[in-house]
């Protein structure tokens, strides 16, 4: 049946179709990954970081080592949080009405909050076989020493086979513990290493 | 009947655009409007301990290069756009609350909430410019890093406030004495154009001594967030007590990713260098190429410790080793402290308790006892200063 509006009726369905989408629901935050520094100027959205573990070991000064798992933001993972709606009320910022609440540059509604006290055991395990391989090479014995070599810092990527630490002394040392040494399948826990470890 | 039906999609449309807007700030002269915030730049910060343990502590600093301004517009309607920043100005929370459904109506209203909004944006973003400011000032005393700087610079303000101050004082009495001098002369004019200058002179003299007082007050704020940071040592006219008390200055470094050939992000920590002298010893900051772990320097009122007297001792168990402390250059002995470290031999750890006394001429005498254990043991020997200790190196035999 002709259009009494004198347009086609494909036409008119979807101008129709059009409209009402934009008058009901379409409330949302579109979250992009920003690659680039020009990306970063083109983007509108409100940046923020994701955040990801690293394990941290210093000389204590007193001829051990120091360790700590940090959750940090990750530097190379930018990301923008963009707001959108049409002609909907949107309360309070969108995603669970509870508005974009950021921690340290990372956005916590949608990331897990860096709490050391969540730390998984696994990593903890992974952690201490890292600073046990450290140790001889790294720490400086029995003696205190006069001069403190800066600490190291590790990214911890998790593997399906296990955890690799990546980063340390050269920025480019790899130390992987296995999945059989973080659950106790090995008699000591030990650790692989390759690149600049000493 | 069709331009009608395109009018109704339009106005539909287009009154719904509400959004938060979030510019890049490329320089802080930047005329952006809107809330300006930072993201946070991880640095680790090592600082030695007098004792000559470390501790390391993740620091967040605003980054220049990833500084935004955060603004709310709509075409119509209405919203609100609620900020927390962290008192380092990072951003905490975003809450946007846009209402669209009464657009027509309020057509006219939005557009003066709009600019309303704005112009609270602006007061916001200066009130959040000087709050992220004063934390900065006291973020930097309490990592001691340009704290001695922002002690300067708040001593110079002081001193210009005082030379205003004198000048403002100058000025009434050169405002009294050119009154005298018209009211001497009987000229109404004269003396009524006096009066008033005297008034001008007595207001500057009034805001003059009211800036002198808040720059007394900024500097005794900074001087005792200083004292809480323990950089006092490092300013002018510390008294000599407080200035032996210095431990080595902190590391700084810089947290950075960056990604090599195989496509992986390394972290990297980058020291970070800043031209810093110390203004009573002249001596400069760390090189940062190691963290520098040596006691602190003895202080300037202190005897200059001797050359070790015995860098190898020799006993067999039961034997008597005596060291002459007067030849270590303290001259009032507090107390001694010997520490003999464990140590292993073929897989077995070794200890050995010393027992030592001081006689009057200051000779003290360590007793090894009947049970030692032989072999070559790190000794240390703490003359009571708590800064020095000499390091020797222990062999009991059978």
């Amino acid at each position: 049946m002709p259009s009494n509006l004198g347009m086609r009726p494909r036409l008119c369905r979807l101008a129709t179709l059009f409209v009402l989408v934009n008058v009901f629901g379409c409330a949302t935050v579109i979250h992009n990954p920003i690659l680039t520094t020009a990306a970063d100027v083109k983007a509108r959205g409100i940046r923020y970081y994701r955040s990801a573990p690293y394990l941290l070991v210093w000389q204590d000064g007193k001829g051990g080592l120091g360790w700590d798992i940090q959750f940090l933001p990750d530097q190379t993972q930018l990301m923008e949080a963009r707001p959108t709606q049409f002609l909907a009320s949107i309360q309070d910022g969108g995603e669970g009405g509870d508005g974009l609440t950021f921690e340290n540059g990372v956005l916590i509604n949608a990331e897990a909050a860096g709490d050391a006290t969540k730390v998984p055991i696994a990593l903890i395990k992974a952690g201490e076989a890292v600073a046990t391989k450290l140790g001889p090479g790294f720490s400086a014995g029995t003696k205190k020493p006069t001069n403190l070599l800066p600490p190291r810092l590790y990214r911890i990527v998790v593997k399906p086979t296990g955890i690799e630490f990546v980063g340390g002394a050269a920025d480019t040392e790899k130390i992987f513990v296995g999945n059989a040494a973080i659950h106790g399948l090995d008699v000591a826990i030990t650790a692989t290493s390759e690149g600049a470890s000493e | 009947m069709k331009r009608l039906y395109a009018i109704a999609l339009l106005t539909l449309s287009v009154p719904g655009c509400t959004s938060i807007t979030v510019h890049r700030i490329d320089s802080s002269q930047s005329e952006e409007l809107g809330v300006r915030y930072s993201l946070p730049k991880p640095f680790l910060l090592v600082t030695p301990q007098e004792d000559g343990s470390v501790t390391a502590k993740v620091l967040y600093l605003p980054d220049p290069d990833h500084t935004y301004a955060i603004s709310a517009g709509t075409v119509a309607g209405t919203y609100s756009l609620r900020t927390s920043l962290s008192p380092e100005g990072f951003l905490e929370k975003v809450r946007f609350s846009a209402d669209d459904a009464a657009v027509a109506a309020q057509l006219a209203e939005s557009a003066g909430n709009a600019a309303a909004s704005r112009i609270d944006q602006q007061q916001k973003a200066a009130s959040d410019a000087a709050a992220a400011r004063t934390a900065r000032q006291k973020q930097s005393l309490d990592t001691l890093v340009g704290g001695v700087d922002e002690w300067r610079k708040a001593n110079a303000e002081l001193n210009t406030a005082n030379a205003t101050v004198e000048n403002a004082r100058s000025g009434v009495k050169a405002a009294e004495a050119a009154l005298a001098t018209a009211q001497v002369s009987g000229d109404v004019s004269a003396i009524a154009q006096a009066q008033a200058n005297l008034v001008t002179a007595q207001n500057a003299l009034r805001t003059a001594e009211a800036g002198l007082k808040n720059a007394e007050e900024a500097k005794a704020l900074v001087s005792s967030l200083l004292r809480i940071g323990g950089a006092t040592a490092g300013l002018p006219g510390a008294s000599q007590a407080t200035a032996t008390k210095k431990a080595n200055g902190p590391a700084l470094f810089a947290i950075k990713d960056r990604r090599v050939e195989d496509g992986r992000y390394y972290p990297r920590l980058v020291a970070v260098k800043y031209p810093v002298t110390d203004p009573v010893t002249g001596s400069t900051q760390l090189s940062f190429d190691a963290i520098d772990n040596r006691p602190s320097k003895p202080a300037e009122t202190a005897e200059p410790l001797g050359p070790p007297i015995l860098r190898t001792a020799t006993a067999r168990k039961g034997e008597e080793i005596k060291i002459d402390l007067s030849k270590m250059g303290a001259k009032t002995i507090v107390n001694v402290e010997c520490r003999v470290e464990s140590t292993e031999v073929d897989g077995k750890e070794l200890k050995v308790e010393l027992k030592g006394e001081i006689s009057t001429d200051q000779i003290l005498t360590l007793t090894l006892p009947t049970n030692a254990e032989p072999g070559t043991y790190d000794c240390y020997i703490d003359v009571g200063t708590g800064e020095r200790k000499t390091e020797k190196q222990l062999t009991v035999k059978e």
